[in-house]
């Protein structure tokens, strides 16, 4: 086990790379006029802007491998690059919309794994009453309506027709609290540091702009995760422990809660952690809709303006994240399956 | 068709298999149903006017028309063409060109075999979605390069899949009797290795292609995919973005420009969902 | 928090219970509470904080904030590229003079309008021109500093070092780039040329023009947009140039991340810049020590948004003050309670149909030949297609259908509404007789036998452009069905690049002239040095039969004398048909009722936040 988390921790630098290559590779289809026409951002712009003189400046001429190097080496600097799309390095960029991104992402993958534990343990102890055909009902259809469905009609029936929340990521106030003195900016997600700065009133905020997103980021993999849940429950309900159980004499409710559940469970997490590129994925279209500036919508805009470094930063980003989300399943799933420790 | 008899006997994939049916009806008849103009490409969506401002459903406009004056009657129907082609061209080439490296490199085994899988994981270690959405954008726009880039990033699923399954048969008795009897390495793989390693890519298929029109949709939605005007349900809603919000005292008012569209995604992945789901358990059981 | 009055309160309860309480609601229930304890308002400044805090239904009463779509490119208002962002750099800075909507120029930092009138103005023996400033005394950069005339001094020589200000440039010196003038002259010559032409001579500063240059006081004029002064002391103190020749290599290009300023101003206006999160949104704060006085309102929001729907639902929930919107979409938000819509505004930027003379690579001229299958690259430099096309674009359907009227069809080059714009100017109009006419005409006949094929382009998004070639397609198609345009959406960037790479056969952009001297907007169309004529492969053209009606147009002060000559360059334009004069912009922004103030500028969605009051 240990061999192979090694294994896998060495690989990250080496997919890193070929990843970058991969998408620098992408530029070969562009001109440098295309590349830098991010700076025309209005029809009077040219009156300001020489094309030619930027293409210039950030060696867009140069041949492939040469630009390829450049941007190398200021990586192994340290520096990402700058963002030609949001006028600031890409470092700083990332630094700002990864919290908002997972954020958004913990705080749909709580939502799901306390919707999956309640509807599954409910649908396999139901078994074939209605509540479980309801249950199962209701999955499939939510399963069915793409994210962005979801996301237009909550926008339509909650922004617009009720006006209940608003779009973005904070309001006016609340941003004001967050950019003034005296409010440490933790962990960059707004939730957990208005807790930790004790300011209930961000706190109320953030929560009213982040939770209809994470409904639509949730509805498709709670209704999956559930269907998972069920069945592993009721798989579990049939085995020789569960069995015993009951016949050393524990009542129903405790071999569900204590034993059956704990073991449904494995599943669940592996199926969790197989979630977070879904969700990364995902966040691109959530984010967009609900304009919530966290990395889905920064890749969104990096890639219509073309803005390669910004592109690649946020790629590796969401890829690093995603290779560290597996390697901590890995190990969580140690931790609930004692036998595979031993492999 | 044991399959398929299996099929029509659960009500819920009967459901799917009728909601499929429904929307191939009208792929296929779209010309009669929806009549294009003439010397008009089919796929671009007809247009009443030049208008901005949304106009409500009326006489011979069941739909009403979007912004620009499209019809959305007319980009329903033909969209649900686009919606086909896009998902059976990609997965015909993601699945052939997946098995062919795959298969290939499981069969052929050692340096190969590590090559072709390192290959696979570096295109998986990166959000299929975020890759198709930044190639599809440098590609420019056009269904023809949606689709390359899907291929491109869809590939390895398919390799991935069939590797396991190829290690698993190449070590079947009949197919080393077959190598012992002198069969080519080609006519091997071909006849026999292939042929018994394609069960499970049969159920990836189908999940997968509901998979891929819904996500052709959602980049659509976002504004990144088909020229503008393009019949295609993704970008029949993007249209409608601009027009939830109605107007003073009516909020619904443009109603018909997200409401049609959205049932027929519902509707369509609702169906594949039923219908793949079903084969999955049936391939399963 | 107001009352719930939906009818389904009941699933908001559970909601909300379920979210927790929620202070974010309430849209559009700006009833009409009582609303005179805001009287006193409007009346002082200073005086006013308490009362305002204290009314209940204005949201974020000391605070203006204005959505926009635009995100900001710089703080540096002098690498600043679009009117947009030149709205901050405005309010926090000022120039040497100001000037208002009519043109007419007042005092600034310059406590005088230079004019011939006042001596300040003077033409020298040698036939070049003086102009002296008088600097303002006592006048304080948001730092504290004192106004100074090194000051002045230091900011033109930066603009013209960084080639920014390629009038003024070629004003002092004859030459109109910096880069351009080392060449010539190598760097010390260049360098002390520019020196010596920018003189602080007591307590002002004096320019030196090599010859007459009309426009000099218009561009400079520009309420701090991009002629706003700098404070020397801190830029230098902040990295940027140090003002000294041994150094001005290095700063002569700058990129963003170069650029010590890229993140930070410091000027004299009324408004100074507080915080800039990239994307997100700007703040201003009120410069209480500003030399006319604080500003009304304390606090200035630009909320970056990014689409107008989020705009829209900003502004019912009174969580912006102000949005500039489209036509189509003010209609989401005319006739609400508590907002009020302006429309009708009429604005400065001018949309042309740019013919290419000469396209530039073969993407997308097919087989090269006239016929069905392509285009020659010289296609539009034939007089009687340019005149055909433009004989064949429906002006009026374009306005009044995609526009829905929000748009007037130009005379010519000269938006309307400024100096020298005349109505009497030959235009083309909606005629498929006349366009038939020019097009059997042209390349001898040949087209009207063989037909065409041309790719033409619009950007992704933009429906407006979709529609203009739509049109034209349509009509070419019915004047001759050998007639086809073939229509191809492109991203921005290809968009933009191929206008660069001169690529694009047609292409729709635009003149929105920053300053009211038809020098502007003709040197931008017309002039070789200008931008089109490069772009659009008429330079030796313009070579031969603009550019000395240009320059003369520039070097004189008589009026009249330049009202004639716009007048024969307007005509030349016509004559020449170099472009589809397409529409100018009418604009039209919604705001809350409670914004008091709002002053219409020649873009709507430029707001002088000096004026800016909320109350009723």
């Amino acid at each position: 086990m240990i061999k192979y988390i090694f294994r896998r921790i060495i690989a990250i630098p080496f997919i890193l790379v070929g990843l970058s290559v991969i998408i620098f590779s992408f530029t070969l289809f562009l001109t440098p006029s295309e590349r830098v026409a991010v700076f025309i951002n209005s029809p009077d712009a040219f009156q300001y802007v020489d094309v030619d003189e930027l293409i210039e400046q950030y060696g867009l001429d140069k041949p492939f491998p040469v630009q390829y190097a450049n941007w190398a080496q200021g990586v192994l600097r340290g520096e990402l690059g700058w963002s030609t799309s949001l006028r600031m390095p890409v470092s700083q960029v990332l630094r700002q919309r990864i919290p908002a991104t997972i954020e958004l992402m913990l705080l749909g993958q709580i939502v799901i794994i306390v919707s999956t534990v309640f509807l599954g343990t409910l649908a396999a102890k139901k078994h074939n009453q209605w509540v479980d055909n309801v249950i199962r009902f209701g999955v499939t259809i939510s399963s069915s309506v793409p994210n962005f469905v979801i996301g237009l009609f909550l926008l339509i029936i909650f922004y617009v027709g009720l006006g209940w929340f608003a779009p973005g990521r904070l309001g006016v106030s609340a941003m004001d609290a967050v950019y003034s003195e005296g409010y440490t900016i933790y962990t960059g997600m707004h939730l957990v540091d208005s807790i930790l700065n004790w300011r209930l009133d961000v706190f109320k905020d953030a929560l009213s702009h982040i939770i209809l997103p994470t409904i639509a980021y949730a509805a498709g993999p709670i209704a999956a995760s559930t269907r998972l849940m069920r069945s592993s429950m009721l798989e579990n309900m049939k085995r020789g422990y569960a069995d015993t159980a009951r016949v050393i004499g524990l009542r129903e409710k405790t071999v569900i809660d204590r034993h059956v559940r704990r073991n449904a469970l494995i599943p669940t997490v592996t199926f969790m952690g197989l979630l977070v590129p879904v969700l990364l994925g995902g966040s691109v279209i959530i984010e967009t809709v609900f304009n919530y500036p966290g990395m889905g919508m920064f890749i969104v805009t990096a890639a219509k303006g073309l803005d390669f470094a910004a592109i690649i930063g946020a790629s590796l980003a969401v890829c690093l994240i995603i290779m560290i989300a597996n390697l901590a399943v890995d190990l969580l799933y140690g931790v609930l399956n004692p036998r595979l420790r031993q492999d | 068709m044991k399959i398929i008899k299996k099929l029509i006997r659960q009500p819920l994939s009967l459901m799917g298999l009728l909601i499929i049916l429904f929307w191939i009806t009208i792929a296929v008849f779209a010309p009669l149903i929806a009549p294009p103009g003439e010397n008009q490409d089919p796929y671009m969506m007809i247009r009443h006017s030049y208008s901005t401002v949304p106009t409500a459903p009326s006489e011979g406009i069941p739909f009403g028309t979007t912004e620009g004056g499209y019809d959305i009657f007319y980009g329903i129907v033909w969209g649900s063409r686009t919606a086909m082609i896009v998902g059976l061209t990609v997965v015909t080439l993601a699945s052939l060109l997946g098995v062919l490296i795959g298969g290939i490199g499981a069969y052929a085994g050692g340096t190969v075999d590590y090559v072709t899988m390192r290959v696979v994981d570096l295109f998986m270690s990166i959000p299929f979605l975020i890759a198709v959405i930044v190639m599809t954008v440098v590609l420019g726009k056009g269904l023809d390069k949606i689709i390359l880039a899907l291929v491109v990033f869809s590939w390895p699923d398919y390799a991935r899949v069939i590797r396991s399954e190829v290690l698993l048969v190449k070590k079947q008795e009949y197919v080393l009797a077959s190598r012992l009897m002198g069969g080519s390495h080609l006519r091997v793989f071909l006849t026999h290795t292939l042929p018994n390693s394609i069960h499970p890519m049969i159920v990836l298929v189908s999940v997968n292609f509901g998979k891929i029109i819904l996500i052709v949709a959602a980049m659509s939605f976002i504004g990144i995919g088909t020229e503008p005007g393009y019949a295609d349900w993704g970008q029949i809603l993007n249209f409608a973005r601009n027009w939830i919000s109605g107007i003073p005292g009516e909020p619904f008012k443009y109603w018909y420009t997200y409401l049609y569209p959205s049932l027929a995604i519902f509707s369509f992945v609702l169906g594949w969902t039923f219908l793949g789901d079903s084969i999955r358990d049936i391939m399963d059981g | 928090m107001p009352k719930l009055k939906w009818p389904g309160g009941l699933l908001k309860v559970l909601i909300l219970s379920a979210v927790l309480s929620l202070t974010a609601c309430g849209s559009g229930t700006t009833t009409t509470v009582t609303n005179t304890t805001t009287a006193t308002q409007t009346a002082t400044q200073t005086t006013t904080q308490t009362t305002t805090k204290t009314t209940p239904n204005i949201k974020n009463p000391n605070t203006f904030i204005d959505a926009s779509l635009n995100s900001v490119e710089t703080m540096d208002l002098q690498l600043m590229t679009s009117s947009a962002t030149t709205v901050l750099s405005y309010n926090a800075y000022d120039s040497l003079i100001a000037s208002n909507l009519e043109g007419d120029l007042f005092p600034a930092l310059s406590t005088s309008v230079p004019t011939a009138d006042n001596s300040l103005l003077t033409t020298e023996d040698d036939g070049g021109v003086r102009i002296e400033f008088p600097v303002r005394q006592g006048v304080l950069f948001h730092n504290g500093d004192v106004l100074v005339p090194e000051d002045v001094k230091y900011t033109y020589m930066r603009g013209m070092i960084m080639d920014k200000f390629a009038d003024i440039t070629q004003a002092l010196t004859g030459t109109g780039s910096f880069a351009a003038l080392i060449e010539e002259k190598g760097l010390e010559a260049a360098f002390a040329e520019l020196d010596n032409a920018i003189a602080i001579e007591g307590n002002s500063v004096v320019f030196y023009l090599v010859q007459p240059f009309s426009p000099f006081l218009d561009i400079i004029s520009d309420n701090g947009a991009k002629f706003g002064i700098m404070n020397k002391s801190w830029a230098v103190g902040q990295g940027a140039w140090p003002g000294t020749l041994e150094t001005v290599e290095d700063y002569m290009t700058l990129t963003d991340e170069s650029n010590a300023l890229h993140d930070k101003m410091m000027g004299t206006g009324p408004f100074m810049l507080t915080s800039w999160q990239p994307g997100e949104r700007v703040v201003l704060e009120r410069f209480d020590d500003y030399w006319q006085g604080p500003a009304q309102i304390e606090r200035v929001i630009r909320q970056i948004v990014a689409d107008n729907n989020t705009a829209i639902q900003l502004l019912k929930q009174g969580d912006a003050d102000f949005v500039s919107l489209s036509l189509p979409e003010i209609q989401q938000v005319e006739g609400l309670d508590g907002i009020t819509v302006v429309k009708d505004i009429p604005t400065a930027q001018l949309i042309k149909i740019n013919f290419n003379f000469d396209i530039k690579g073969d993407k997308y001229l097919g087989d090269k030949q006239l016929g069905s299958q392509g285009t020659p690259a010289d296609f539009f430099s034939d007089i009687d297609v340019r005149k055909g096309f433009c004989y064949a674009f429906d002006y009026e359907t374009f306005i009044d259908e995609v526009l829905l009227g929000a748009g007037l069809k130009p005379y010519g080059p000269v938006p309307i509404g400024f100096p020298t714009s005349n109505p009497d100017t030959s235009q083309y109009y909606f005629s498929l007789d006349k366009a038939e006419e020019h097009l059997r005409q042209a390349f001898g006949g040949e087209l009207w036998e063989k037909g065409f094929k041309l790719v033409v382009h619009y950007n992704e998004g933009s429906a407006h452009r979709q529609r203009a070639m739509e049109i034209l397609k349509a009509n070419l198609n019915s004047i001759n069905p050998k007639f086809e345009l073939e229509i191809v959406s492109l991203p921005w960037a290809s968009y933009v690049g191929g206008i660069n790479d001169s690529e694009l056969p047609l292409s729709v952009f635009g003149i929105l002239p920053t300053n009211r001297h038809p020098y502007a907007s003709l040197h931008y169309h017309m002039h070789s040095g200008g931008f089109y004529a490069g772009a659009e492969g008429y330079t030796d053209l313009a070579v031969e039969k603009y550019d000395a009606l240009i320059d003369e147009l520039a070097s004189t002060f008589d009026n009249a004398r330049i009202a004639e000559l716009s007048n024969t360059l307007q005509e030349l334009s016509y004559e020449d048909a170099l472009s589809i004069f397409h529409y100018q912009v009418i604009g039209q922004v919604a705001m809350r009722d409670w914004v008091q103030g709002y002053e219409i500028q020649a873009y709507p969605f430029f707001i002088n936040y000096y004026p800016i009051s909320k109350g009723y």
